[in-house]
């Protein structure tokens, strides 16, 4: 047996009510490693042909841990999650169930229990005839009916969960919106994360799949055990000296906002500012005063992003949520108009109540008022609510109706791209999506990076993939160990390449990790290319173009429509894709061992 | 490695004073800095020698509502003590709970020891060391027959759990013999090493009475949830 892998994939049937285990292909595992690499290689494999409908039986969920996943490491607490996304369309589909594939990764303790469970990867195929949770206690795989449970929150399916398996059990699940089909419905970990781009949630929901638990202490083969002994310490202590490591402990990612907010980066009232005056009141230093109790860690961190507090005050007093991180306060706060802490974090816990992918929320919320104060949508539209900037009870009423796609819920469930094009060609510049994945909390006039970073991303809009070719590929290999983006920051990929070689024995120098990261992205730009996407969605929408900020720190900024055409010709020259198509070239494939698997 | 950001005297200090020890408190406040003759071991308040290994009965305790989840004890307890990367073996055991908490089992080296006392004579293979107060397990004269498993597990903790093989009981914290591996590695120092002149039993309730507990006083008003 190779050493890192457990060799062993479990297969869920859920239509079948069967498990199987399916041996590692431990040729691609050298070529792809794990998480979203060979996450990715297997969706190709198993997904033939275009047009898959994501929300079929047939779209494969898939849960990734890679080699390093389980180590006593600071960094691969991950789990990635790749399917075909729920939310993407091209510009000009050619068949009606166009779609990216997607991955989104979540932290916690899920990824390394399924490791130690002894699976090197989760692969769940059918549609349960009723719903059920799936639990993994090592060997023993059971689906149990989740009765009652279906259609609960996601705090009280976790409870729910713990007692009734065990509090050692790590979970997943979805809420309402997930189970309801909202095509931006994310799954929530019990540590209350979100994998929340691409729609994950609903693909589980369509499944009939509210949960899965699973519980382990298996190790794996691993070929220099000292060396990652004596490693687990290096990195211990290259943290510790990390230059933001107190700070990082103490605030996690809320300090963020209000170095966004300085840079011209937030976004503001649907994009259309890079700062937001009220930026003070939604993170520090009023998280720290009023609201955070206890901080909590994923699998092997001593960073402690997590931070779980309870509203101290006004009409969501008691309410316990977990952030505010800078994505979802970026986007419910800014993005909405929010300008009181207990109201975003009273916005933040429905999303995570309701099993919503906060940042696609925040901006189908923003895209709504936008509309609203430019005439083109009323209440008689929206059920006879009248959402305005900033007016949190309009909100969470929106986000329940989202969840449970009532009346214009159904609409908005969508998120934007469809909606706009349910309610009318006035609309649709309204809506600020890449490939229908909603943009997320960092803002484009102010940082032309940004514009590659959402346009090129494979799973649409996301602000996680990188802004340049080669970070790309560094972030790709580090997606591929499931290794935390935060813990990279704080200590570069060095670590990690060297972990992955003492776990494995193969050679992991920096050419051999932007290969696997550029053979990757690759293969998912192949997967896009077979759905139909092309050039023309790279592109960030155009109301960008007519954007200019007129308040801040950097008011005047903009984005011209010759920088977005220019900015995409030389990131398709660096890449060795047609200009014109943005294709792959054949020799491009050829050079990174693709071209036999595309034929 | 210069990882440990807390010295070993910080938190023995702070554990003495926080289970009111007695007359060495005032010493422990207010000299935060003792003499080093004081600190060298016969004295009953300083209970671990100047590098910090264990030299009266005491065992480790955990300010639970602290505790981050990070797992990082459990890691350590198999790595340095077991020298392996087996996690069935650690005796540390992470729980989870929600609304968010984080528990941690370990052995506490009950005084009145419900394993000790049901495990059969002629095995005779649990003790207790009488210099660190912990619970010893001797391997070779383990016979398997579980009963102290049951007995934790009716009573306290359940931190003792069997072996893979079936054949052996495993769990018993024997303190890494007076230098507690998983105290010194807490990213948030909430492990420490307390005497035994508190009885252990009253930490080692099953994890979900405790975190029961914890959670009234972490999450304090959720009537408006």
């Amino acid at each position: 047996m190779a050493h890192g892998y457990s060799g062993k994939i479990l297969e869920v049937d859920l239509t079948a009510r069967r498990h199987s285990l399916s041996d590692t292909d431990m040729k691609a595992a050298e070529q792809f490693l794990g998480g979203r690499g060979l996450g990715v290689k297997t969706l190709w494999a198993r997904l033939p042909t275009a047009g898959t409908d994501a929300l079929s039986p047939k779209n494969p969920l898939m849960f990734w841990p890679g080699p390093l996943s389980g180590l006593p490491l600071a960094g691969p607490s991950r789990v990635t999650i790749v399917t075909k996304a729920a939310n993407t369309s091209p510009t000009e589909p050619s068949w009606p169930h166009a779609s990216t594939l997607t991955w989104s990764s979540v932290g916690g303790h899920f990824g390394p229990a399924l490791k130690q469970a002894g699976y090197d990867g989760l692969i769940i195929e059918g549609r349960a005839d009723r719903p059920v949770v799936l639990v993994i206690d090592e060997h023993q795989v059971s689906l149990r009916d989740v009765g009652s449970l279906w259609g609960q929150p996601t705090s009280v399916a976790l409870k729910q969960l713990h007692s009734d398996l065990g509090p050692d059990f790590r979970l997943l699940t979805i809420g309402p919106a997930g189970e309801n089909g909202v095509r931006f419905a994310g799954i929530i970990s019990d540590v209350k994360r979100t994998t929340a781009r691409g729609g994950a949630g609903a693909v589980m929901g369509a499944k009939n799949l509210k949960a899965i638990a699973v519980r382990g202490a298996k190790t794996v083969s691993l070929h220099n055990p000292d060396g990652l002994r004596n490693l687990r310490s290096d990195i211990a202590s290259l943290l510790a000296n990390w230059n933001n490591y107190a700070n990082w402990r103490r605030w996690g990612t809320a300090p963020l906002l209000l170095s966004a907010d300085k840079a011209g980066m937030l976004t503001t009232r649907n994009y259309r500012e890079g700062s937001w005056p009220a930026v003070d009141k939604l993170g520090l230093p009023t998280a720290e005063r009023e609201f955070w109790v206890r901080h909590a860690s994923c699998a092997f961190c001593p960073l402690k992003c997590v931070k779980t507090g309870q509203i101290s005050y006004g009409p969501w007093r008691g309410t316990i949520a977990e952030g505010p991180g800078y994505s979802a306060a970026a986007m419910l706060g800014a993005n909405c108009g929010a300008n009181d802490f207990g109201d975003l974090m009273a916005l933040i816990a429905r999303a995570d109540e309701l099993g919503l992918d906060p940042i696609a929320t925040g901006n189908v919320l923003g895209f709504v008022m936008d509309l609203c104060e430019q005439g083109l949508l009323s209440s008689a539209d929206l059920d006879g609510l009248s959402p305005s900037w900033g007016h949190t009870p309009t909100l969470l009423q929106l986000m329940e109706r989202i969840a449970k796609r009532q009346g214009v819920g159904a609409i908005l469930a969508q998120g934007v791209k469809q909606a706009a094009a349910q309610f009318g060609p006035a609309t649709v510049p309204f809506a600020m999506h890449v490939k229908g994945q909603e943009l997320a909390g960092w803002n484009v006039p102010a940082s032309h990076d940004f514009a590659i970073v959402y346009g090129t991303a494979n799973r649409g809009g996301s602000h996680q993939d990188g802004a340049s070719i080669q970070e790309q590929h560094r972030r790709t290999f580090l997606d591929a160990l499931c290794v935390c983006r935060f813990v990279y920051g704080a200590v570069g990929t060095a670590p990690y390449q060297r972990a992955l070689s003492l776990a494995t024995g193969w050679n992991c120098d920096d050419a051999t990790m932007l290969a696997v990261g550029e053979r990757i992205w690759n293969l998912e730009k192949l997967f896009n290319s077979r759905e139909g996407f092309r050039r023309i969605d790279d592109k960030l929408p155009a109301r960008f173009n007519e954007i200019t900020f007129r308040t801040g720190p950097k008011a005047g900024a903009n984005f011209s429509a010759a920088k977005q055409d220019s900015l995409l010709d030389s990131y398709y020259d660096g890449r060795g894709w047609d200009k014109k198509t943005s294709l792959p070239t054949t020799e491009k494939l050829t050079a990174l061992g693709l071209d036999k698997l595309v034929l | 490695m210069n990882r440990l950001t807390f010295s070993r005297r910080d938190f023995v200090l702070g554990a003495v004073a926080g289970t009111a020890a007695g007359a060495g408190i005032a010493t422990a406040l207010f000299n935060r800095k003792p003499p080093p003759d004081v600190a060298s071991g016969n004295n009953s308040v300083f209970h671990t020698d100047r590098a910090g290994r264990i030299t009266t009965p005491s065992f480790i305790t955990v300010d639970q509502a602290r505790c981050s989840g990070c797992r990082i004890c459990e890691a350590e307890c198999v790595l340095i003590r077991e020298k392996s990367f087996d996690f069935w073996r650690s005796r540390v055991r992470l729980h989870r709970f929600e609304p968010s908490l984080d528990i941690v089992s370990l052995c506490a080296g009950c005084a009145d020891a419900p394993c000790v006392s049901v495990c059969p004579p002629e095995a005779a293979a649990l003790s207790r060391d009488s210099r660190t107060g912990a619970i010893l397990l001797n391997e070779s004269k383990c016979i398997g027959c579980q009963a102290c498993i049951k007995a934790c597990a009716k009573d306290r903790s359940a931190v003792i759990r069997i072996s893979r093989d079936g054949k052996k009981a495993l769990g018993l914290c024997d303190l890494c013999g007076g230098d507690p591996a998983c105290v010194k590695a807490c990213p948030e120092q909430c492990l420490s090493i307390v005497p035994a002149n508190v009885d252990g039993k009253n930490m080692a309730a099953s994890p979900a009475i405790i975190a029961g507990q914890v959670s009234r006083s972490v999450y304090r008003s959720e009537r408006n949830n």
